[in-house]
Order: structure tokens, then C-alpha cells, then sequence
């Protein structure tokens, strides 16, 4: 066996595999070529004057002497000017460099300013859209047509710009008439958060997770903007040092356009731009108040257009829903998708594994049998080079579970004489969500992050609560918890502490406490007869944890879903439910869980 | 193009039938080149194959050419000589680089097993069918980028596309072509 990229496949190929790359040859330009036949006609010229030589001296002819080569005398000059052209583009480049970062505030500050008539106010608008809303949701379609193609997308955006995560539902119905391989529809639906990039493939039942590098933004950039317009988070294809600009980030450039006027999109004023060059022209439009693209049209030199973007549908901030990463895990785990992994090095469940999208208290019941569930035990299958990590047992428990662990802890190492908690000394921050995910900042303030997984190791016979906490998918440490620390390892050399004074016991809200007080209150308030005969047909359960909320979602008899959102905090509970009419979410009422509590 | 053809045209202007064959030619020439050289030339190495190949048609055309042929078969063996005489030249010499894509290849195709008894022949066969598949722009971007080793600038020229959209479109197609090549059992 032996390993090679799939493509080195292709070379030395013979005849017909041949012609088929010749046709997808990337094509050489007149310059190209006539470069090429400079260079051709040179050594032609020479094979023709080194055979002739050999049939003078065949013939007996001899030619004496040296050819005298005359330099042109444009050389020097030439060679000089393009000297100078490299050296000027060094300069430009470190003045360019050395200013990088000093005309931020100055950027922002015009954000404020007319963007209709003001292009430093446009470009700085637009190149940070993202933090003039908090989510968006919106839908959109694409159109590539060629003489002999043509492909529309259907795209589903839901993106949360302060949590940094993207949710995007993509169907792509193409036609090609000389390909029919080709034609049909695809159907990929992507997930980005954290550092993983999830992709399922209803089409084809799996889904598949991708580790990236730590730089949201710079790993998702090709995603985040929809198939190549920048749509919502153009702020990475900005960073001039990026070595992907495209002729689309018409702003970054402003000497190569214009403003041309305005234009409603979607009920929302916009901002039209146009630029134009030899080879296209481009008509973008960009949100008048949030900077974000909402349609653009590519066209070729002769006016036909070639790619179309439009949003058919916008909506931002309280009106937008963007799918939770506990709501997306619940889509796959309900559909029952397989983990997919094609290199078959690692084990798919391994690599697809979803903790880090958060760990559901519950199963997700209703494709439970089809697939198995992923719990807090760490006793799952974990990569084959942990060899540190104890074994932890799952027991299933009411009384320990992530609301406890939830918060910020002080990491505490020894000075190497006395233990932790003698004299400790400060080795950074934890906290931990109650999404199960943790963010350590160290004493340098580098951030990592990962999953924390609860369960019980068994020591001299008592069940120790265990709290273990994992990068990607690899252990990293863990300790045991009791109340107000987590002890790592037996000999106090290291152990979490609460940070001072900001404990959450005292004013957060369980999410076992929220959902048995939005129970209480659905018990109340709805009439449960019908479940009587069919307890399936009426239910509570918990949807998505946020930071700051608890969703939990109630079914009537009818199969209409009743939403209750629980702050973690003050206890207020909005509901939420869906106008049958218009099939929009409409806020239908709100209540305090504290009076629902203990019931 | 016929050898009677390039002799008229010969008679005509030398020139003007050296500009003509470039011009047809240049393309297929490269490709061929290319195929053999990509592994171990540079762009360079490549660019000075081409124009070896097109000095020994141009030679070719002074003294020898009066078929009924088409003379593509001619300019494929002679293209497919000379680039395999530069393999060997360039193979021999130490130490030799390619240059590779600014993009992040190697985050997009790992690598892969393949079984040395495996027919190269076929499998090149198999994934240049299902690259197919995948339809335009998608195999046309998949080739370029991954084989041509071409940037998402220089493609989105040829593909008539912002080179975002190319990048876009290029991480989703490669994701379906995992999906079909595992299908017929090759894993990357």
C-alpha cells in the first residue's frame, strides 16, 4: 500500500482519460500563447541553423567567426522601470502593513454617516455587518446561467452573529443538457460552531463533522458567505492580508465603484452599488442599516446575466429563529442519520461525535430506537490514544447533572511545595456552560474550549460525581465534584474553584426546576383528557438551552406545539406559538415560573 | 487540421501556419505536458516543454508533412515523447519542488489508499466519471483546482464566476464527490 493525494491518479494518463482533461484544461490566454510561440520559433530557428551546419560540414562548407548579439537598447530603461515597480509595490505594502489596524475607529464612527451618498461610511457599514444585528434569518436564491447550464439554489440562512452560530438549508436543482449525469437536485444542509463544521446529506442519510482551526470566522468564510456573495459576515474576505479576494467584495477597492442610487429588497432599503470591468460588470445591493448583501447581479460583457442573488426573505434579531446546536443534534438524532466518515482510519461515531453541540438531558424520543443516543457517559467509544483518561461510569441521577457545574471556576495549580489549596496558585479561568461546553482561559490569556461530560467513578465502593472535560474529542483532565470545587487528581495538586461571588447557585434556575414549573403550569392551564387514553398525544419537553434561556416545548392533543422560553435567571417565561394563518411565531402571552414552582 | 492543410498554409506564411498551429494546439499541447510533468515541473519546466514540442512540429512541418491526416495523433505522440524525455530529465535532478495551490488542498482531499495491483487505468476511469457527475461548474473547478493546481482566481476567469463562488462551490462539490467515491468503494 502506499499513500497518494487521489489526484497524482490522473497523471500518465492514456488516450480517452486524456482527451477528458484536455477539455477541463484551464485555458491558456493569447499571451499565453504567443509567448509560447516565441519561445517555440526560437528553438526552431536554432534546430533549423544547427542542421544546416551539419549539412554545410556534411558537404564540406565551413562557417567561421561569432555572431555579434546586439542588446536592445530598451533593455536597461525596462529593466529599470520594472525594478522600480517591485520596489514601489514593497513600499506600498509595508506602508499599507504598518497602518493596518489604526483607521478602525475612525471606520466605525462613520457607520453613522450617509451610506447613500458616502462610500468610506458604505465600506465601513458593510465590511462589519454582523454587529449592526444579533441574529438573522433568511432565505435566498441563486441562479448561474450559461449557454449550456443552468443551476438554482434554494438556500435557508439562519445565522446568530454574537453566539457564532450558522445554520444553512441548501437545495440546488441543476440542468445541463449535454451531461444528463449531471442533472438533479442536491440537497446538503451545513452547521457551523465552535471549531466543527457539520454537514448532513439527506439525500444520501448521513451527516459528517469537520474539526477545523480555532478562527471561526477564517475556517468558515467560504460557507459563511452564500455560494461566494457576502452575505452576512463579510468581515474575513475584508482582511486585505487574505489571499482569496474576489471581485464580488466590491467595496474593499473604492475606487473601482460607484453608489448608482437605491433600491427596496425585501421591504428594506438598499443601497445600490455598481462596478464595472473588462471582463464583467456588477450590481450589488447592500442593506441600508445592517450592511448585509440582499441581492447581486453578475453580468457578462454582453449585459446577459450570469449570476443572480437575490433574498426573497429577511428577518432580523427578535423576529429571526436560528436553529440552537442542541435543536440541530435533535434533527439528526430524530432522523436517525448515520455518522459518515469515509477515511476509514478513524471510527465515524468517533469522529462524528455531536457533545460538542450539547448534551441533551433527555433523549430525543421519537427516533430513540432507531439510533443510538449519546449520554453523559464517558464509557462511549473515545479515540484509541487516550490511555490517561479513568473510565467513568454513567448512573443516571436526579440530583447531579450540568446545572450544578454550571459557571465560572477559578483554576488553582500548587506551588510545588504545598497542595492546591494550601497555597494555591492561579492557573486561569473556566466556565462552563449549560450547554455542556467550556471555555478555559489561561493565565495567558489563551482560549481553549471543549465539552464537559458528568458521571461517577467508584472508589472503595462510594460513586463519586465525576466531572470530565474533553477538546474536540480527546480527554483533556477531570476531577471530582463536591459543591463548590472539582478536586483534579487525588493529590491536591491542582482543583477548580467557584470563582468568588459569582456562584450561580443563588439566583440561577435549573432547567429541571423550569421545566417542572412550565409543566405545572401546562397542567394547569390545558385540558389533559384526551391524554388519558393516548398519554403520547400530550407532552412537556425540554428544547434548547442558551446561555441565558431554556426552551420547553408543550404538544396539545391537536399536535400544535405551544413554546415556553425561561429566562435562567429572573424566571420570566415568554410563549410563544405558531399563527396557524400566517405560520409565524407569535408571542401569545408571558408568566414567572417562580409562581409555578413547588406545586 | 490536415498535414495537406499546413502545407498550404506553410506556403502562405510560415509564420502565419506557426501562429495558426499554437493557437489551435497550444491547449491540447499543455494538457499533455502537463499530465506527464505535473508531479515533478515546475510552471516553468512545463511552459519551456511546450514550446520543445512545438519546435519539433514547426520542424516537422519544414521538411515532413504532406498526410491526408489530421495531424492532432501527430502533435499527442510528439508532445507525449518530449514531455516524457523532460520527466526523466527533471526526475533525475535533486532535490526538485512543485509549487503547490495558495488554497488549503490539503484540507479538502487527504490522502488515500490505493493497492499498487489496482488498475490505475480504471480508477482514473472511476473518478474521472463520477468528477463528471458532479456537472458543470463543479468538474471543471474539481479539475482545475485539484489537478490543474489552479488558484480560485485563475478558475473563476474560466468558469465566469467571482473566485468566492468558485471557492464556495468547490467545498461543496467536494464533499459530494467523497459521497459518490465512496460509494464505489474508494475512500479519501
Amino acid at each position: 500500500m502506499k499513500k497518494e493525494n487521489l489526484f497524482d491518479i490522473l497523471e500518465k494518463a492514456e488516450d480517452e482519460s486524456m482527451e477528458r482533461l484536455v477539455s477541463k484544461c484551464p485555458e491558456i490566454s493569447d499571451e499565453e500563447l504567443d509567448k509560447i510561440l516565441d519561445m517555440s520559433e526560437r528553438k526552431f530557428n536554432m534546430k533549423k541553423r544547427d542542421m544546416n551546419k551539419n549539412v554545410q560540414r556534411e558537404n564540406g562548407i565551413t562557417v567561421s567567426g561569432v555572431e555579434r548579439v546586439k542588446r536592445p537598447a530598451w533593455i536597461k530603461p525596462f529593466t529599470m522601470a520594472a525594478s522600480f515597480v517591485l520596489v514601489a509595490g514593497m513600499v506600498v505594502g509595508t506602508v499599507a502593513l504598518m497602518n493596518k489596524g489604526k483607521s478602525g475607529s475612525s471606520d466605525t464612527d462613520k457607520i453613522a454617516a450617509d451610506v447613500f451618498n458616502d462610500k468610506d461610511a458604505l465600506k465601513a457599514l458593510c465590511s462589519d455587518a454582523p454587529s449592526h444585528y444579533d441574529k438573522l434569518e433568511a432565505s435566498c436564491t441563486i441562479s448561474y446561467t450559461r449557454d449550456d447550464l443552468s443551476i438554482t439554489e434554494n438556500e435557508k440562512v439562519e445565522y446568530n452573529s454574537k453566539e457564532k452560530y450558522l445554520f444553512m438549508d441548501e437545495r440546488e436543482d441543476h440542468k445541463e443538457p449535454y451531461n444528463p449525469e449531471a442533472d438533479g437536485e442536491t440537497y446538503f444542509i451545513h452547521y457551523l460552531y465552535k471549531n466543527k463544521s457539520t454537514t448532513i446529506s439527506p439525500d444520501w442519510n448521513w451527516y459528517e463533522v469537520d474539526t477545523l482551526n480555532n478562527d471561526w470566522d477564517y475556517d468558515n468564510y467560504s460557507l459563511i458567505d452564500v455560494n461566494g456573495q457576502p452575505f452576512f459576515d463579510p468581515k474575513p474576505i475584508f482582511d486585505p492580508d487574505t489571499t482569496y479576494l474576489s471581485s464580488s467584495q466590491s467595496l474593499l477597492n473604492k475606487d473601482e465603484w460607484s453608489i448608482t442610487g437605491t433600491e427596496t429588497i425585501c421591504g428594506r432599503e438598499c443601497v445600490a452599488v455598481s462596478q464595472e470591468s473588462d471582463a464583467y460588470k456588477l450590481n450589488d445591493y447592500f442593506d441600508s442599516e445592517t450592511g448585509v448583501l440582499l441581492k447581486s447581479v453578475y453580468e457578462d460583457v454582453n449585459n446577459n446575466e450570469q449570476t443572480v442573488f437575490e433574498v426573497t426573505d429577511i428577518k432580523y434579531n427578535e423576529e429571526a429563529h436560528v436553529t440552537a446546536p442542541l435543536e440541530f443534534r435533535k434533527m439528526i438524532e430524530e432522523a436517525g442519520y448515520e455518522p459518515f466518515y469515509p477515511d476509514g482510519s478513524v471510527d465515524p461515531k468517533v469522529a462524528c461525535n455531536l457533545d460538542f453541540l450539547g448534551i441533551p438531558n433527555q433523549p430525543f424520543t421519537t427516533a430513540a430506537g432507531k439510533k443510538e443516543v449519546v449520554t453523559t457517559t464517558t464509557t462511549a467509544a473515545e479515540p484509541e490514544d487516550i490511555t490517561t483518561e479513568p473510565v467513568t461510569t454513567e448512573t443516571p441521577s436526579d440530583d447531579y447533572d450540568i446545572d450544578d457545574v454550571v459557571g465560572q471556576w477559578e483554576y488553582q495549580i500548587s506551588d510545588g511545595t504545598h497542595t492546591a489549596g494550601e497555597n494555591p496558585v492561579y492557573n486561569g479561568v473556566i466556565t462552563i456552560y449549560p450547554t455542556a461546553i467550556y471555555e478555559y482561559t489561561d493565565v495567558n490569556g489563551n482560549v481553549t474550549e471543549g465539552t464537559v461530560r458528568l458521571g461517577y467513578e467508584e472508589i472503595a465502593g462510594s460513586q463519586l460525581p465525576k466531572v470530565d472535560f474533553y477538546e474536540s474529542t480527546a480527554w483533556s483532565f477531570g476531577g471530582y465534584y463536591n459543591g463548590d470545587e472539582i478536586n483534579i487528581g487525588n493529590g491536591g495538586m491542582s482543583r477548580l474553584v467557584r470563582s468568588n461571588g459569582t456562584t450561580s447557585t443563588s439566583t440561577y434556575i435549573a432547567g429541571d426546576d423550569a421545566f417542572d414549573a412550565v409543566s405545572n403550569y401546562c397542567h394547569k392551564k390545558y385540558d389533559w383528557s384526551a391524554a388519558k387514553e393516548n398519554p403520547d398525544i400530550m407532552y412537556v419537553t425540554k428544547g434548547n438551552v442558551t446561555d441565558t434561556e431554556y426552551e420547553i416545548l408543550f404538544r396539545s392533543y391537536t399536535g400544535a406545539f405551544v413554546y415556553f422560553y425561561v429566562n435562567n435567571q429572573s424566571g420570566n417565561c415568554r410563549i410563544m406559538e405558531e399563527n396557524p394563518i400566517t405560520n409565524e411565531m407569535e408571542e401569545t402571552g408571558t408568566i414567572n415560573i417562580f409562581d409555578y414552582m413547588n406545586e | 487540421m490536415t498535414g495537406k492543410e499546413l502545407s498550404e498554409m506553410m506556403k502562405d506564411s510560415v509564420s502565419g501556419c506557426h501562429r495558426a498551429l499554437v493557437r489551435e494546439y497550444g491547449r491540447y499541447v499543455y494538457a499533455i505536458v502537463y499530465n506527464k510533468l505535473r508531479g515533478c515541473g515546475t510552471k516553468e519546466d512545463i511552459e519551456e516543454c511546450v514550446s520543445d514540442v512545438f519546435a519539433d512540429i514547426f520542424m516537422k512541418c519544414e521538411f515532413d508533412i504532406s498526410s491526408e491526416n489530421d495531424i492532432k495523433s501527430l502533435i499527442s505522440t510528439i508532445a507525449s515523447r518530449t514531455a516524457i524525455d523532460r520527466f526523466r530529465s527533471l526526475s533525475a535532478r535533486a532535490n526538485h519542488m512543485t509549487e503547490t495551490d495558495e488554497d488549503d488542498m490539503g484540507e479538502l482531499v487527504s490522502d488515500f489508499s490505493v493497492d499498487e495491483h489496482v488498475d490505475r487505468s480504471e480508477l482514473r476511469r472511476v473518478l474521472l466519471d463520477k468528477i463528471d457527475e458532479l456537472g458543470e461548474p463543479d468538474s471543471t473547478i474539481i479539475i482545475q483546482k485539484f489537478y490543474y493546481n489552479r488558484n480560485s482566481k485563475e478558475i473563476a476567469k474560466s468558469v465566469s464566476m467571482t473566485d468566492v463562488a468558485v471557492r464556495a462551490r468547490c467545498s461543496r462539490a467536494i464533499s459530494k464527490l467523497r459521497a459518490k467515491l465512496v460509494e464505489v468503494g474508494i475512500a479519501i
